[in-house]
Protein backbone atom coordinates (compact mmCIF):
# COMPACT_ATOMS: atom_id res chain seq x y z
CA UNK A 1 0.00 0.00 0.00
CA UNK A 2 2.94 2.55 0.92
CA UNK A 3 3.74 2.36 -3.00
CA UNK A 4 0.83 4.35 -4.03
CA UNK A 5 1.10 7.84 -4.41
CA UNK A 6 -0.76 10.06 -1.82
CA UNK A 7 -4.83 10.25 -2.28
CA UNK A 8 -7.45 12.52 -1.64
CA UNK A 9 -10.14 11.38 0.66
CA UNK A 10 -12.37 10.59 -1.97
CA UNK A 11 -10.05 9.09 -4.60
CA UNK A 12 -9.34 6.68 -1.27
CA UNK A 13 -12.75 5.20 -0.82
CA UNK A 14 -13.56 5.27 -4.51
CA UNK A 15 -10.76 2.91 -5.22
CA UNK A 16 -11.10 1.00 -2.15
CA UNK A 17 -14.55 0.12 -3.65
CA UNK A 18 -13.59 -0.58 -7.08
CA UNK A 19 -10.99 -2.79 -4.97
CA UNK A 20 -7.96 -1.73 -6.53
CA UNK A 21 -4.83 -0.25 -4.53
CA UNK A 22 -5.27 2.54 -1.90
CA UNK A 23 -2.29 4.67 -0.06
CA UNK A 24 -4.14 3.55 3.21
CA UNK A 25 -7.37 2.10 4.07
CA UNK A 26 -10.22 4.68 3.99
CA UNK A 27 -12.01 5.36 7.15
CA UNK A 28 -15.56 5.04 5.66
CA UNK A 29 -19.44 5.51 7.39
CA UNK A 30 -21.59 4.77 4.65
CA UNK A 31 -24.08 5.00 7.46
CA UNK A 32 -24.76 7.46 10.41
CA UNK A 33 -21.98 9.12 12.60
CA UNK A 34 -24.09 12.09 14.04
CA UNK A 35 -23.83 12.30 17.64
CA UNK A 36 -25.14 14.71 20.00
CA UNK A 37 -22.34 16.41 21.10
CA UNK A 38 -21.66 17.25 17.56
CA UNK A 39 -25.08 18.33 16.57
CA UNK A 40 -24.24 20.80 19.11
CA UNK A 41 -21.04 21.86 17.70
CA UNK A 42 -22.59 22.97 14.57
CA UNK A 43 -25.96 23.34 15.89
CA UNK A 44 -27.83 21.56 13.81
CA UNK A 45 -29.41 19.12 16.40
CA UNK A 46 -32.37 16.49 15.35
CA UNK A 47 -34.94 15.90 14.22
CA UNK A 48 -34.30 19.74 12.34
CA UNK A 49 -30.98 18.00 10.88
CA UNK A 50 -33.05 15.47 9.13
CA UNK A 51 -34.99 18.17 7.33
CA UNK A 52 -33.42 20.99 6.37
CA UNK A 53 -31.23 20.89 4.13
CA UNK A 54 -28.08 23.46 5.61
CA UNK A 55 -28.54 21.50 8.98
CA UNK A 56 -28.02 17.81 7.53
CA UNK A 57 -24.97 19.31 5.31
CA UNK A 58 -23.47 20.72 8.61
CA UNK A 59 -23.63 18.23 11.03
CA UNK A 60 -22.58 15.37 8.74
CA UNK A 61 -19.55 17.67 7.49
CA UNK A 62 -18.12 16.88 10.94
CA UNK A 63 -17.74 13.31 10.13
CA UNK A 64 -14.87 14.46 8.11
CA UNK A 65 -14.30 18.08 9.75
CA UNK A 66 -13.93 16.47 13.12
CA UNK A 67 -13.35 12.73 13.23
CA UNK A 68 -11.42 12.64 10.20
CA UNK A 69 -13.68 10.04 8.08
CA UNK A 70 -12.73 9.74 4.20
CA UNK A 71 -16.58 10.11 3.65
CA UNK A 72 -19.69 12.11 4.94
CA UNK A 73 -23.06 11.00 4.43
CA UNK A 74 -25.43 12.89 5.03
CA UNK A 75 -28.98 10.89 5.53
CA UNK A 76 -28.36 9.99 8.78
CA UNK A 77 -32.05 8.15 9.20
CA UNK A 78 -33.27 5.28 7.09
CA UNK A 79 -37.22 7.00 6.76
CA UNK A 80 -36.71 9.79 4.25
CA UNK A 81 -38.07 8.25 1.38
CA UNK A 82 -40.90 6.53 3.67
CA UNK A 83 -41.73 9.54 4.45
CA UNK A 84 -41.88 11.04 0.98
CA UNK A 85 -44.20 7.36 0.46
CA UNK A 86 -46.90 8.80 2.75
CA UNK A 87 -45.77 6.84 5.84
CA UNK A 88 -47.18 8.17 9.20
CA UNK A 89 -43.76 9.38 10.88
CA UNK A 90 -42.49 10.09 14.22
CA UNK A 91 -39.74 12.84 13.81
CA UNK A 92 -38.80 12.34 17.64
CA UNK A 93 -36.12 14.13 19.34
CA UNK A 94 -32.65 15.48 19.56
CA UNK A 95 -31.58 12.44 20.89
CA UNK A 96 -33.71 9.47 19.31
CA UNK A 97 -33.81 8.87 15.95
CA UNK A 98 -37.17 9.41 13.78
CA UNK A 99 -38.74 5.98 13.15
CA UNK A 100 -41.90 5.33 10.80
CA UNK A 101 -45.19 3.94 12.24
CA UNK A 102 -45.35 0.59 11.07
CA UNK A 103 -48.64 0.26 13.13
CA UNK A 104 -50.09 1.73 10.62
CA UNK A 105 -49.49 1.03 7.29
CA UNK A 106 -50.00 2.74 4.21
CA UNK A 107 -50.58 -0.07 1.61
CA UNK A 108 -52.02 -3.83 1.47
CA UNK A 109 -50.96 -5.21 -1.72
CA UNK A 110 -49.46 -4.44 -4.85
CA UNK A 111 -52.16 -2.26 -6.54
CA UNK A 112 -51.51 0.04 -3.82
CA UNK A 113 -48.18 0.74 -4.14
CA UNK A 114 -47.89 4.08 -6.21
CA UNK A 115 -44.67 5.96 -6.61
CA UNK A 116 -46.09 9.94 -6.00
CA UNK A 117 -45.56 12.41 -8.58
CA UNK A 118 -43.78 14.46 -6.27
CA UNK A 119 -41.44 11.83 -4.11
CA UNK A 120 -38.52 13.48 -5.65
CA UNK A 121 -39.85 17.11 -4.59
CA UNK A 122 -41.24 15.84 -1.10
CA UNK A 123 -39.41 18.17 1.49
CA UNK A 124 -37.75 15.00 3.12
CA UNK A 125 -36.43 13.88 0.16
CA UNK A 126 -35.54 17.06 -1.54
CA UNK A 127 -33.93 17.71 1.85
CA UNK A 128 -31.39 15.20 1.11
CA UNK A 129 -30.45 15.73 -2.50
CA UNK A 130 -30.24 19.27 -1.32
CA UNK A 131 -27.79 18.49 1.45
CA UNK A 132 -25.84 16.53 -1.28
CA UNK A 133 -25.50 19.38 -3.55
CA UNK A 134 -24.17 21.90 -0.64
CA UNK A 135 -21.85 19.37 0.18
CA UNK A 136 -20.29 18.92 -3.33
CA UNK A 137 -20.02 22.66 -3.35
CA UNK A 138 -18.28 22.92 -0.20
CA UNK A 139 -15.79 20.49 -0.11
CA UNK A 140 -15.11 19.74 -4.00
CA UNK A 141 -13.74 16.89 -5.21
CA UNK A 142 -11.81 16.12 -1.91
CA UNK A 143 -14.25 13.75 0.46
CA UNK A 144 -16.22 10.74 -0.97
CA UNK A 145 -20.04 11.99 -0.52
CA UNK A 146 -22.21 9.14 0.61
CA UNK A 147 -25.94 8.79 -0.78
CA UNK A 148 -28.58 6.53 0.21
CA UNK A 149 -31.56 5.13 -1.03
CA UNK A 150 -33.54 2.31 1.04
CA UNK A 151 -34.19 -0.91 -0.92
CA UNK A 152 -37.50 -2.45 -1.54
CA UNK A 153 -37.43 -5.27 1.43
CA UNK A 154 -36.69 -2.27 4.11
CA UNK A 155 -39.74 -0.17 2.38
CA UNK A 156 -41.58 -2.92 2.59
CA UNK A 157 -41.51 -2.92 5.91
CA UNK A 158 -42.21 0.44 6.58
CA UNK A 159 -45.55 0.64 4.15
CA UNK A 160 -46.93 -2.48 4.48
CA UNK A 161 -45.87 -3.08 8.64
CA UNK A 162 -42.91 -5.97 9.39
CA UNK A 163 -45.42 -8.67 10.57
CA UNK A 164 -47.34 -8.57 7.88
CA UNK A 165 -44.67 -8.14 4.94
CA UNK A 166 -43.09 -11.39 6.38
CA UNK A 167 -45.92 -12.91 6.21
CA UNK A 168 -47.01 -12.16 2.89
CA UNK A 169 -43.46 -12.90 2.23
CA UNK A 170 -44.18 -16.46 3.06
CA UNK A 171 -47.78 -17.37 2.60
CA UNK A 172 -47.79 -15.50 -1.52
CA UNK A 173 -44.10 -15.28 -2.52
CA UNK A 174 -45.52 -14.42 -6.07
CA UNK A 175 -47.61 -11.44 -4.35
CA UNK A 176 -44.07 -10.24 -2.12
CA UNK A 177 -42.04 -10.39 -5.37
CA UNK A 178 -44.57 -7.76 -7.06
CA UNK A 179 -44.77 -5.95 -4.39
CA UNK A 180 -40.71 -5.60 -4.35
CA UNK A 181 -40.87 -5.31 -8.40
CA UNK A 182 -42.93 -2.50 -7.96
CA UNK A 183 -41.36 -0.80 -5.18
CA UNK A 184 -37.69 -0.64 -6.55
CA UNK A 185 -38.74 1.86 -8.84
CA UNK A 186 -38.43 4.21 -5.82
CA UNK A 187 -34.93 3.01 -4.84
CA UNK A 188 -33.96 3.52 -8.13
CA UNK A 189 -35.34 6.96 -8.78
CA UNK A 190 -34.11 8.63 -5.70
CA UNK A 191 -30.70 7.13 -6.34
CA UNK A 192 -30.39 7.84 -9.52
CA UNK A 193 -31.44 11.96 -8.45
CA UNK A 194 -28.45 11.56 -5.57
CA UNK A 195 -26.19 10.73 -8.61
CA UNK A 196 -27.75 14.15 -10.36
CA UNK A 197 -27.18 16.01 -7.13
CA UNK A 198 -23.56 14.97 -6.49
CA UNK A 199 -23.03 11.67 -4.61
CA UNK A 200 -20.38 9.76 -5.30
CA UNK A 201 -21.31 6.42 -4.22
CA UNK A 202 -24.62 5.27 -2.37
CA UNK A 203 -25.77 3.08 0.63
CA UNK A 204 -28.59 0.72 -0.25
CA UNK A 205 -29.74 -0.42 3.29
CA UNK A 206 -32.15 -3.73 2.84
CA UNK A 207 -33.07 -4.91 5.67
CA UNK A 208 -33.21 -8.77 5.05
CA UNK A 209 -31.44 -9.08 8.35
CA UNK A 210 -30.03 -12.47 10.16
CA UNK A 211 -32.25 -12.09 12.85
CA UNK A 212 -35.38 -12.50 10.36
CA UNK A 213 -34.43 -13.86 6.96
CA UNK A 214 -32.45 -16.63 5.92
CA UNK A 215 -29.55 -16.59 3.44
CA UNK A 216 -32.11 -18.74 0.96
CA UNK A 217 -34.66 -16.04 1.21
CA UNK A 218 -32.02 -13.37 0.03
CA UNK A 219 -31.22 -15.37 -3.06
CA UNK A 220 -34.91 -16.19 -3.80
CA UNK A 221 -35.91 -12.46 -3.37
CA UNK A 222 -33.44 -10.15 -3.66
CA UNK A 223 -30.01 -11.41 -5.16
CA UNK A 224 -31.80 -10.72 -8.49
CA UNK A 225 -33.09 -7.38 -7.64
CA UNK A 226 -29.67 -6.13 -6.40
CA UNK A 227 -27.73 -7.09 -9.03
CA UNK A 228 -30.65 -4.71 -11.16
CA UNK A 229 -30.02 -1.64 -9.28
CA UNK A 230 -26.05 -1.99 -9.78
CA UNK A 231 -27.41 -1.96 -13.80
CA UNK A 232 -30.00 0.59 -12.85
CA UNK A 233 -27.78 2.82 -10.72
CA UNK A 234 -24.70 3.69 -12.00
CA UNK A 235 -22.30 4.92 -9.43
CA UNK A 236 -20.70 2.22 -6.88
CA UNK A 237 -23.45 0.63 -4.42
CA UNK A 238 -22.71 -0.39 -0.89
CA UNK A 239 -25.02 -2.79 0.33
CA UNK A 240 -26.28 -2.52 3.94
CA UNK A 241 -27.71 -5.43 5.77
CA UNK A 242 -27.81 -5.88 9.48
CA UNK A 243 -26.93 -8.97 11.40
CA UNK A 244 -25.23 -12.13 11.30
CA UNK A 245 -25.47 -12.50 7.20
CA UNK A 246 -22.07 -14.82 6.39
CA UNK A 247 -25.16 -17.17 4.91
CA UNK A 248 -26.07 -14.48 2.34
CA UNK A 249 -22.35 -12.83 1.59
CA UNK A 250 -21.78 -15.72 -1.09
CA UNK A 251 -24.69 -14.40 -2.89
CA UNK A 252 -24.15 -9.88 -1.57
CA UNK A 253 -20.53 -10.83 -3.46
CA UNK A 254 -22.55 -12.23 -7.15
CA UNK A 255 -24.29 -9.06 -7.03
CA UNK A 256 -22.18 -6.47 -9.07
CA UNK A 257 -22.81 -4.55 -5.94
CA UNK A 258 -19.48 -2.39 -5.07
CA UNK A 259 -19.40 -3.08 -1.30
CA UNK A 260 -21.36 -4.76 1.38
CA UNK A 261 -21.47 -3.01 4.97
CA UNK A 262 -21.20 -5.90 7.37
CA UNK A 263 -22.20 -6.20 11.12
CA UNK A 264 -19.70 -6.80 13.86
CA UNK A 265 -21.75 -10.44 14.43
CA UNK A 266 -20.08 -11.78 11.42
CA UNK A 267 -15.95 -11.83 11.88
CA UNK A 268 -13.98 -10.08 9.75
CA UNK A 269 -11.96 -12.80 8.64
CA UNK A 270 -14.74 -15.33 8.01
CA UNK A 271 -16.47 -12.66 6.29
CA UNK A 272 -13.57 -12.26 4.12
CA UNK A 273 -12.77 -15.92 3.53
CA UNK A 274 -16.50 -16.07 2.13
CA UNK A 275 -16.81 -12.96 -0.18
CA UNK A 276 -13.32 -13.73 -1.66
CA UNK A 277 -12.79 -10.70 -2.64
CA UNK A 278 -15.61 -10.20 -5.38
CA UNK A 279 -16.48 -7.50 -3.63
CA UNK A 280 -15.21 -5.21 -1.13
CA UNK A 281 -16.01 -5.20 2.72
CA UNK A 282 -16.46 -1.93 4.73
CA UNK A 283 -17.50 -2.03 8.85
CA UNK A 284 -17.06 -3.69 10.77
CA UNK A 285 -16.98 -1.69 14.12
CA UNK A 286 -19.13 -2.77 16.76
CA UNK A 287 -21.58 0.10 17.90
CA UNK A 288 -23.92 -0.41 21.06
CA UNK A 289 -20.92 -2.40 22.89
CA UNK A 290 -17.67 -0.87 21.82
CA UNK A 291 -18.29 2.83 20.29
CA UNK A 292 -21.03 3.47 22.52
CA UNK A 293 -19.53 2.17 25.71
CA UNK A 294 -16.29 1.09 26.11
CA UNK A 295 -13.26 3.06 25.12
CA UNK A 296 -10.34 3.99 22.45
CA UNK A 297 -8.57 0.86 23.71
CA UNK A 298 -11.08 -1.31 22.63
CA UNK A 299 -12.23 0.48 19.42
CA UNK A 300 -7.97 0.99 18.53
CA UNK A 301 -8.33 -3.67 19.03
CA UNK A 302 -11.54 -3.87 16.61
CA UNK A 303 -10.33 -1.68 13.96
CA UNK A 304 -6.75 -3.36 13.98
CA UNK A 305 -8.64 -7.09 13.78
CA UNK A 306 -10.27 -5.59 10.24
CA UNK A 307 -7.14 -4.23 9.31
CA UNK A 308 -5.42 -7.86 9.64
CA UNK A 309 -8.28 -9.52 7.93
CA UNK A 310 -7.86 -7.02 4.35
CA UNK A 311 -10.73 -5.59 5.31
CA UNK A 312 -11.13 -2.72 2.54
CA UNK A 313 -12.62 0.27 4.44
CA UNK A 314 -13.17 0.58 8.19
CA UNK A 315 -15.95 2.54 9.86
CA UNK A 316 -18.63 1.92 12.42
CA UNK A 317 -20.97 -1.65 11.44
CA UNK A 318 -24.49 1.06 11.51
CA UNK A 319 -25.71 4.20 12.10
CA UNK A 320 -23.48 4.99 15.43
CA UNK A 321 -25.71 5.49 18.70
CA UNK A 322 -26.54 9.29 18.94
CA UNK A 323 -24.82 9.48 22.36
CA UNK A 324 -21.77 8.03 21.09
CA UNK A 325 -18.89 9.68 22.36
CA UNK A 326 -16.73 11.64 20.21
CA UNK A 327 -13.11 10.07 21.41
CA UNK A 328 -13.91 6.75 20.67
CA UNK A 329 -14.91 7.69 16.67
CA UNK A 330 -11.75 9.76 16.22
CA UNK A 331 -9.70 6.64 17.22
CA UNK A 332 -11.22 5.10 14.23
CA UNK A 333 -9.23 7.16 11.94
CA UNK A 334 -6.31 7.38 14.48
CA UNK A 335 -5.79 3.43 14.90
CA UNK A 336 -5.79 3.36 11.28
CA UNK A 337 -3.40 5.64 10.69
CA UNK A 338 -0.94 3.95 13.00
CA UNK A 339 -1.27 0.66 11.55
CA UNK A 340 -0.34 1.64 8.47
CA UNK A 341 2.57 4.16 9.62
CA UNK A 342 3.44 0.28 11.50
CA UNK A 343 3.08 -1.65 8.93
CA UNK A 344 4.29 0.24 6.28
CA UNK A 345 7.18 0.82 7.87
CA UNK A 346 7.56 -2.82 8.39
CA UNK A 347 7.46 -3.35 4.26
CA UNK A 348 10.16 -0.33 3.87
CA UNK A 349 12.53 -2.02 6.21
CA UNK A 350 15.23 -4.50 4.06
CA UNK A 351 15.02 -7.47 5.40
CA UNK A 352 18.08 -8.69 7.55
CA UNK B 1 -21.93 27.11 5.08
CA UNK B 2 -18.59 28.04 6.00
CA UNK B 3 -15.49 25.27 6.08
CA UNK B 4 -15.29 23.72 9.64
CA UNK B 5 -11.72 23.82 11.22
CA UNK B 6 -12.15 20.94 13.70
CA UNK B 7 -13.37 21.86 16.94
CA UNK B 8 -14.19 18.98 18.81
CA UNK B 9 -11.63 18.88 22.07
CA UNK B 10 -9.32 16.57 23.98
CA UNK B 11 -11.18 16.20 27.15
CA UNK B 12 -9.86 12.52 28.08
CA UNK B 13 -12.73 9.76 27.85
CA UNK B 14 -16.63 10.57 27.95
CA UNK B 15 -17.80 8.99 31.00
CA UNK B 16 -21.69 9.99 30.97
CA UNK B 17 -23.91 12.13 28.96
CA UNK B 18 -26.91 14.22 29.43
CA UNK B 19 -28.18 13.93 25.79
CA UNK B 20 -30.83 16.65 25.97
CA UNK B 21 -31.00 18.90 28.54
CA UNK B 22 -34.92 20.87 28.98
CA UNK B 23 -33.80 22.84 31.65
CA UNK B 24 -31.63 24.72 29.02
CA UNK B 25 -32.43 24.18 24.98
CA UNK B 26 -31.98 20.86 25.14
CA UNK B 27 -28.62 20.90 25.13
CA UNK B 28 -25.95 17.91 25.85
CA UNK B 29 -23.71 18.26 28.81
CA UNK B 30 -20.61 15.42 28.63
CA UNK B 31 -19.11 14.83 32.00
CA UNK B 32 -15.06 13.71 31.03
CA UNK B 33 -12.92 12.12 32.98
CA UNK B 34 -8.94 12.46 33.06
CA UNK B 35 -6.37 11.46 35.37
CA UNK B 36 -3.33 13.86 36.76
CA UNK B 37 -0.76 11.77 38.60
CA UNK B 38 -3.04 9.10 38.46
CA UNK B 39 -5.88 11.03 40.11
CA UNK B 40 -8.62 11.29 38.59
CA UNK B 41 -10.63 14.65 37.96
CA UNK B 42 -13.66 15.15 36.00
CA UNK B 43 -15.20 18.08 33.52
CA UNK B 44 -18.80 18.92 32.75
CA UNK B 45 -18.73 20.31 29.02
CA UNK B 46 -20.56 21.09 26.04
CA UNK B 47 -20.13 21.73 22.93
CA UNK B 48 -22.92 24.32 22.76
CA UNK B 49 -21.27 27.69 22.56
CA UNK B 50 -24.16 30.19 23.62
CA UNK B 51 -24.09 32.20 27.20
CA UNK B 52 -26.68 30.23 28.52
CA UNK B 53 -25.03 26.94 27.74
CA UNK B 54 -22.02 28.33 29.48
CA UNK B 55 -23.79 29.20 32.28
CA UNK B 56 -25.78 25.97 32.81
CA UNK B 57 -22.73 24.38 32.80
CA UNK B 58 -20.77 26.03 35.55
CA UNK B 59 -24.08 25.89 37.65
CA UNK B 60 -24.13 22.11 37.43
CA UNK B 61 -20.26 22.18 37.64
CA UNK B 62 -21.06 24.46 41.20
CA UNK B 63 -24.45 21.74 41.97
CA UNK B 64 -21.79 18.90 41.64
CA UNK B 65 -19.32 20.34 44.28
CA UNK B 66 -22.34 21.43 46.63
CA UNK B 67 -24.05 18.25 46.84
CA UNK B 68 -21.46 15.66 46.62
CA UNK B 69 -18.82 17.09 48.52
CA UNK B 70 -16.61 17.43 45.54
CA UNK B 71 -14.16 20.07 44.88
CA UNK B 72 -12.19 22.59 42.05
CA UNK B 73 -8.54 20.67 41.15
CA UNK B 74 -6.04 23.63 42.59
CA UNK B 75 -4.30 23.68 39.44
CA UNK B 76 -7.40 24.17 37.01
CA UNK B 77 -10.48 24.95 38.66
CA UNK B 78 -12.76 24.11 35.52
CA UNK B 79 -12.12 20.48 36.52
CA UNK B 80 -13.49 19.03 39.60
CA UNK B 81 -12.67 15.81 42.09
CA UNK B 82 -13.01 14.15 45.02
CA UNK B 83 -11.11 15.12 48.21
CA UNK B 84 -9.75 11.58 48.17
CA UNK B 85 -8.58 10.80 45.11
CA UNK B 86 -10.24 8.28 43.87
CA UNK B 87 -12.89 8.19 41.14
CA UNK B 88 -16.09 7.10 42.08
CA UNK B 89 -17.41 7.01 38.72
CA UNK B 90 -20.55 4.72 39.32
CA UNK B 91 -22.28 6.50 42.22
CA UNK B 92 -20.84 9.90 40.29
CA UNK B 93 -22.29 9.17 36.97
CA UNK B 94 -25.82 8.81 38.43
CA UNK B 95 -25.67 11.71 40.41
CA UNK B 96 -24.85 13.97 37.70
CA UNK B 97 -27.67 12.86 35.67
CA UNK B 98 -29.70 13.48 39.12
CA UNK B 99 -28.06 16.81 38.83
CA UNK B 100 -29.28 17.84 35.34
CA UNK B 101 -32.74 17.41 36.20
CA UNK B 102 -32.48 20.65 38.70
CA UNK B 103 -33.78 23.75 37.11
CA UNK B 104 -30.89 26.72 37.16
CA UNK B 105 -32.95 28.75 39.08
CA UNK B 106 -32.94 26.44 42.05
CA UNK B 107 -30.22 27.09 44.54
CA UNK B 108 -28.71 23.21 45.07
CA UNK B 109 -28.59 22.39 48.60
CA UNK B 110 -26.37 18.86 49.71
CA UNK B 111 -29.43 16.25 50.73
CA UNK B 112 -29.26 14.60 54.47
CA UNK B 113 -28.75 11.20 54.26
CA UNK B 114 -31.59 8.40 55.60
CA UNK B 115 -35.16 9.52 55.76
CA UNK B 116 -39.00 7.95 56.41
CA UNK B 117 -38.62 4.87 54.80
CA UNK B 118 -42.27 3.58 53.64
CA UNK B 119 -41.22 0.05 53.62
CA UNK B 120 -39.63 -0.13 56.69
CA UNK B 121 -42.49 2.45 58.46
CA UNK B 122 -40.08 4.45 60.35
CA UNK B 123 -37.04 6.30 59.36
CA UNK B 124 -33.70 4.45 58.53
CA UNK B 125 -30.59 7.19 59.61
CA UNK B 126 -27.20 6.56 58.19
CA UNK B 127 -24.64 6.36 60.73
CA UNK B 128 -21.25 7.10 60.18
CA UNK B 129 -18.70 4.71 62.04
CA UNK B 130 -14.86 6.60 60.57
CA UNK B 131 -13.19 5.48 57.89
CA UNK B 132 -15.60 5.60 55.03
CA UNK B 133 -18.17 3.25 56.82
CA UNK B 134 -21.88 3.63 57.47
CA UNK B 135 -24.67 1.73 59.09
CA UNK B 136 -27.85 1.70 58.01
CA UNK B 137 -30.02 1.95 61.35
CA UNK B 138 -33.96 1.83 61.74
CA UNK B 139 -35.23 4.12 64.33
CA UNK B 140 -37.90 0.92 65.53
CA UNK B 141 -36.46 -2.64 66.61
CA UNK B 142 -39.03 -4.29 64.29
CA UNK B 143 -38.02 -7.12 62.47
CA UNK B 144 -39.25 -5.78 59.64
CA UNK B 145 -37.35 -2.45 59.92
CA UNK B 146 -33.77 -4.21 59.90
CA UNK B 147 -34.88 -5.97 56.74
CA UNK B 148 -35.57 -3.07 55.15
CA UNK B 149 -32.11 -1.37 56.29
CA UNK B 150 -30.31 -4.33 55.33
CA UNK B 151 -32.07 -3.95 51.61
CA UNK B 152 -31.40 -0.48 51.48
CA UNK B 153 -27.66 -1.40 52.27
CA UNK B 154 -28.01 -3.46 49.73
CA UNK B 155 -29.13 -0.96 47.55
CA UNK B 156 -26.49 1.08 47.60
CA UNK B 157 -23.53 -1.64 47.37
CA UNK B 158 -24.90 -2.10 44.35
CA UNK B 159 -25.45 1.69 43.24
CA UNK B 160 -22.03 3.11 44.49
CA UNK B 161 -19.42 0.21 43.83
CA UNK B 162 -19.26 0.01 47.92
CA UNK B 163 -17.98 -3.14 49.59
CA UNK B 164 -20.08 -4.66 52.98
CA UNK B 165 -19.27 -3.68 55.98
CA UNK B 166 -19.28 -5.76 59.39
CA UNK B 167 -23.16 -6.60 59.19
CA UNK B 168 -25.59 -6.75 56.54
CA UNK B 169 -26.81 -2.77 57.41
CA UNK B 170 -22.99 -1.53 56.82
CA UNK B 171 -21.35 -0.43 54.01
CA UNK B 172 -18.06 1.12 53.19
CA UNK B 173 -16.02 3.16 50.74
CA UNK B 174 -12.91 1.67 49.24
CA UNK B 175 -11.12 4.27 49.76
CA UNK B 176 -11.56 5.09 53.63
CA UNK B 177 -13.23 8.25 53.61
CA UNK B 178 -16.82 9.32 54.55
CA UNK B 179 -18.59 10.64 51.45
CA UNK B 180 -22.15 11.68 53.84
CA UNK B 181 -23.34 14.01 50.88
CA UNK B 182 -23.15 11.54 47.93
CA UNK B 183 -24.78 8.17 50.32
CA UNK B 184 -27.19 11.50 50.80
CA UNK B 185 -27.40 12.34 46.66
CA UNK B 186 -28.35 8.72 45.73
CA UNK B 187 -30.39 7.65 49.27
CA UNK B 188 -33.77 7.83 47.04
CA UNK B 189 -32.21 5.23 44.62
CA UNK B 190 -30.91 3.26 46.72
CA UNK B 191 -34.63 2.85 48.48
CA UNK B 192 -35.52 1.97 45.02
CA UNK B 193 -32.56 0.22 43.25
CA UNK B 194 -34.81 -2.21 40.61
CA UNK B 195 -36.56 1.33 39.70
CA UNK B 196 -33.09 2.76 39.01
CA UNK B 197 -31.34 0.20 37.27
CA UNK B 198 -35.00 -0.54 35.09
CA UNK B 199 -34.26 3.46 34.43
CA UNK B 200 -30.68 2.38 33.29
CA UNK B 201 -32.01 0.25 30.36
CA UNK B 202 -34.07 2.81 29.08
CA UNK B 203 -31.75 5.13 28.75
CA UNK B 204 -29.37 2.66 27.14
CA UNK B 205 -31.76 2.10 24.31
CA UNK B 206 -32.34 5.22 23.74
CA UNK B 207 -30.62 6.91 20.98
CA UNK B 208 -29.64 3.75 19.42
CA UNK B 209 -31.31 2.70 15.51
CA UNK B 210 -32.79 -0.31 15.12
CA UNK B 211 -33.53 -1.77 12.13
CA UNK B 212 -36.82 -1.70 11.17
CA UNK B 213 -37.38 -5.37 11.99
CA UNK B 214 -36.68 -4.59 15.54
CA UNK B 215 -38.64 -1.36 16.14
CA UNK B 216 -42.08 -1.13 17.83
Amino acid sequence: MSNVAPMTSRERVLAALRREPVDRTPVCNPTSVATVELMDLVDAPFPDANREPEKMARLAATGHTELGFDSIMPVFSIIQESSALGCRMQWETKDNWPTVKMTQPIWDGPDDIKIPANFLTHPDTKCVLDAIQILRREFGDDVCIIGKTMGPWSLGYHCFGVEKFLLMSYDDPGKTAECLERMKEATIQFGRAQIDAGADALTLPDHATGDLVSGDYYDRFLSDLHTEFVDEIPIPLILHICGRTVDRMGFIAQTGMAAFHFDSKNQPQESMKTVADDISLVGNINNPETLYAKGPEQVRAEVFANLDAGVRLVGPECAVPLQTPIENLKEISDAVHDWHRDHDLQTQTPAP
Amino acid sequence: MQSIMARTLDLGQRIEICSSDPECDLISIGLYRCFENQRPRFLLHTYRQTPAARARVDFLSGALQTMLGMSPCIDDPTWIEFPCGMGHERPLRRSFLDVCKIPSDVAPCPKSPGGFDKKANCNLTMEPLGDGRFRLQPTTSEATASRRAAAVARGYLKLCDLVPGDNECEVRFKCGTDHPSLLAMLWQRAQNVRASLREDEQTAGRGVLAPPSQQK
